[in-house]
């Protein structure tokens, strides 16, 4: 069995206008190590397949595994303790505390967890050595994304889920940020997978999942992806 | 066709921060409804003793013989001098018989149209064997109807129990003979034909002057008192004006005692009402930001888009004054109810001028309107460029405490980020500390009144305004407490969502978010103390009436455990709506 499968996953909302079907039947199966973008233009239900990956929102129908547990199956509570322990989060918008510093930021994900890494190590390890006791405010939009990496993969993560890592960041930021995300993946052999509409980060991923209109339109299996410092948009 | 789209986009305003709007309209409810409440009190009661005066014709003088009866040449000195006021001749004297004083009054009370009696059972006296008896009240006794009672060897039957106007006092009666004593008996009988006149009251045909015990009435008294010591002599009379009758003296002092408390309370009211709105305002205005935005690129005025919001509060204010109306006046007839107990009061006035409702509605709704067009002002006057970037959070920053590595180091994150939280958002943690112990102070007001009232057996009135400070002061502070929660609440959306997707469970996250309303409330209730002490000293030196050794020990106590236990209530109140945070809009949007 995958390291993560998801079976005929549905997901639908209650609207005024009546059900909003926002996936439909959905079906991959990941492996761990590897790095996977989800491609699809804006509405098409990434972020919605993105949200229910990581146990922010529920299915409708269908089941989602991983390592041999089922997600789906998990009460309100369940969640947070899987969202604790299972799953690194990174968003555009970074969504750090800005009253704590880089340092205190990533301790305040792994001091929940209970096979955290060090905290300090892993912020030295995207580079941030220096800036442990800045605070938010006081850091790039580059060096947040940074500070928030290191806080989801400081906890130690079966996934590491990033929806539209660069979309606030500039180019060359953006292509820096993707290379650690990569690094990330390849050294430390987990699942990455990125959400995105930029078709050109296709080239970089191991697997890619085409979402359209909640629908899978394609998965790709890149056999020789290329470095992302050859992938120009 | 523009303006109907403008109207629309303003009751969808209303719709949308419909919470706001019911907290608006609850605090001016709470405010109105207890300052005109008690500031009417002191209008009614002198409206009502005013009517009573002219109703009951009440002397405005007593005119006493001090050597047992006037000459025939001191009455026509009187009767000429208020040749064209009623005069009532009587006769009165008082008897000590076993300990008990007994007035006895010689003055046919059929015909009395001078403190004109209220005859409560019986009837008055028709012949010179009976007696009427003034009504028994917590100082005065009385006798039963058929009553045989011995004055001065005369045996009379008591024939009716009546109220004088001159008696409306329930507490002691002072003597007029025996000096520092009271009074336990007053009777009426029929004037004898061999009778003399020692008690002359007057009742001055210009009734308009009285308003009250006014100051115009208290020159005019005090100038027709001087005269008439002059003609007859002081040495031979003593004239006693309504000031120097307890029931109406002390009932309008007292009328006037409420007023001040009133005066007093007003401020503290309004601090408390104006800081509230300011920071629910503020944060609704925040909130807008994109709205605002959007109208002023479509090329609506700044002056037309605060409006907008002006109107908000408006609506907000005049509802709010709405329902304070029937509340102030059911606060007035509460008080107004509880002079009773130490008064004969006339009955309510029902239809008056409102004037202290006016009054501060017009205060109210004015500070209201200024406040939200200059908070709105500071906001909208920006580019719409500003207005769409994304307000960046304010910047975190070490406080000093972490200057204490010992201390600093052992604390985990969650007071890390508290303490950072408190000490850095000054001007928030200013305005909560400050709403708080406004709230508690007021409390504290409530319960040191209850304390001094409690301890005075003529303090039933002041007992009444204490237990509504106390219960409108108590709804105040709950209502600070859950707006600054709930504004706490919306202003750290993001933070509560980012704390959600890292997997902290619901008790965490609220924890989070409450530790620090428990500490800003703690620092109010506790600075409460200190502020009601010097509060309460102003009001008892200001009303002349009680002190702070009078206020019970767990008093101290109790305000601020008031307090923290509403800061309680707000927050298990506001637990569903952090929970129920919505990561995925909360995170993935720019507010």
């Amino acid at each position: 069995m995958s390291f993560l499968t998801l079976k005929s996953v549905c997901k639908e909302y209650k609207t005024d206008a009546g059900v909003f079907v926002a996936l439909n039947d959905i079906s991959f199966e990941l492996e761990n190590g590897e790095f996977v973008v989800i491609l699809g233009p804006s509405g098409a239900g990434k972020t919605t397949l993105l949200n229910l990956l990581g146990g922010m929102d529920t299915v409708t129908s269908g089941e989602i595994l991983l390592d041999g547990n089922k997600v789906s199956a998990l009460t309100k509570k369940q969640l947070a303790d899987y969202r604790r322990t299972e799953i690194g989060f990174v968003f555009q918008f970074y969504n750090l505390m800005p009253n704590l510093t880089a340092l205190e930021n990533v301790e305040l994900s792994t001091e929940i967890c209970k096979n955290a890494l060090s905290p300090a190590k892993t912020l030295e390890d995207v580079g941030l050595g220096e800036k442990f006791k800045n605070f938010p405010a006081q850091l790039s939009g580059g060096e947040q994304q940074r500070v928030s990496i290191a806080r989801a993969i400081a906890k130690n993560p079966k996934i590491l889920l990033c929806d539209e890592p660069t979309g606030a960041l500039d180019y060359a930021t953006g292509k820096l940020i993707l290379r650690l995300l990569h690094d990330v993946c390849k050294n430390s052999g987990k699942l990455v997978t990125v959400v995105t509409h930029n078709q050109a980060l296709r080239d970089m991923a191991d697997k890619v999942i085409h979402i359209k209109n909640g629908q899978i339109a394609g998965i790709e299996i890149n056999a020789s992806p290329k470095p992302i410092e050859e992938i120009e948009w | 066709m523009v303006m109907k789209a403008f109207g629309k986009t303003t009751f969808r305003l209303f719709k949308k921060h419909l919470v706001r709007l019911i907290t608006i309209i609850a605090i001016v409810t709470v405010s109105i409804g207890v300052v005109s409440g008690i500031g009417e009190v002191e209008n009614r009661i002198k409206l009502a003793i005013t009517d009573y005066y002219k109703e009951q014709n009440v002397s405005d003088f007593i005119i006493k013989s001090k050597r047992g009866a006037f000459s025939a040449e001191e009455l026509e000195k009187i009767s000429q001098k208020f040749s064209t006021d009623k005069l009532l001749f009587s006769f009165g004297y008082e008897l000590d018989t076993d300990g008990e004083i007994t007035r006895v009054c010689s003055l046919n009370l059929n015909e009395a149209d001078i403190n004109k009696p209220k005859l409560l059972s019986g009837r008055f006296p028709q012949s010179e064997s009976e007696i009427a008896v003034e009504r028994a009240t917590d100082k005065l006794k009385s006798y039963e109807i058929g009553e045989t009672v011995t004055l001065n060897g005369v045996s009379y039957t008591v024939c009716g129990s009546v109220l004088s106007p001159l008696y409306i006092n329930k507490i002691e009666e002072p003597s007029f003979v025996f000096e520092s004593r009271n009074l336990s008996y007053v009777v009426y009988s029929l004037p004898s034909a061999i009778q003399p006149v020692n008690d002359v009251y007057v009742a001055l045909t210009d009734r308009t002057e009285f308003r009250a015990l006014s100051k115009s009435y208290k020159n005019l008294t005090a100038r027709v008192k001087s005269e008439l010591e002059t003609e007859l002599h002081t040495e031979n009379v003593s004239v006693l004006s309504l000031f120097e009758n307890t029931g109406f003296y002390s009932l309008i002092s007292y009328a006037e005692k409420v007023q001040l408390i009133g005066i007093v309370f007003v401020v503290f009211f309004l601090l408390v009402t104006m800081l509230v709105v300011y920071s629910n305002m503020s944060r609704l205005f925040d909130e807008e930001r994109g709205q605002i935005a959007c109208m002023k690129t479509l090329g609506y005025t700044d002056f037309a888009i605060t409006n907008r919001y002006s109107l908000f509060v408006l609506t907000g204010t005049l509802l709010g004054g709405l329902i304070a109306l029937p509340i102030g006046l059911g606060v007035t007839y509460i008080i107004y109810a509880a002079f009773n107990m130490q008064y004969a009061m006339p009955p309510f006035p029902g239809i008056s001028a409102l004037v202290y409702y006016v009054i501060t509605l017009t205060i109210i709704t004015i500070s209201m309107l200024l406040l939200t067009f200059f908070t709105g002002l500071k906001i909208v006057r920006n580019k719409p460029v500003e207005l769409l970037k994304h307000k960046a959070p304010t910047p975190g920053k070490k406080v000093i405490i972490e200057k204490i590595g010992f201390i600093w180091n052992k604390l985990s994150f969650k007071y890390k980020s508290t303490l950072r939280n408190v000490l850095l958002f000054k001007s928030r943690f200013f305005m909560t500390v400050i709403s708080v112990i406004g709230s508690t102070v007021l409390v504290f007001a409530g319960l040191g009144l209850l304390d001094c009232a409690a301890t005075m057996a003529n303090a039933t009135s002041i007992l009444a305004i204490a237990v509504i400070l106390i219960i409108f002061s108590a709804l105040l502070c709950a209502l600070v407490i859950y707006n600054l929660t709930n504004i706490n609440i919306s202003e750290r959306n993001r933070e509560i969502a980012t704390l959600m997707v890292l997997g902290y469970r619901d008790r965490e996250i609220t924890g989070y978010i409450f530790r620090e309303i428990y500490i800003m409330s703690f620092i109010g209730a506790i600075l409460g103390i200190p502020f009601g002490y010097g509060f309460m000293q102003f009001v008892f030196n200001l009303i002349n009436f009680g002190s702070i050794a009078e206020i019970n020990w767990w008093t101290w106590l109790l305000a601020p455990a008031v307090t923290m236990f509403f800061a309680f209530i707000s927050t298990l109140m506001l637990r569903r709506k952090i929970i129920k945070t919505d990561m995925n809009s909360s995170l993935k949007t720019l507010e």
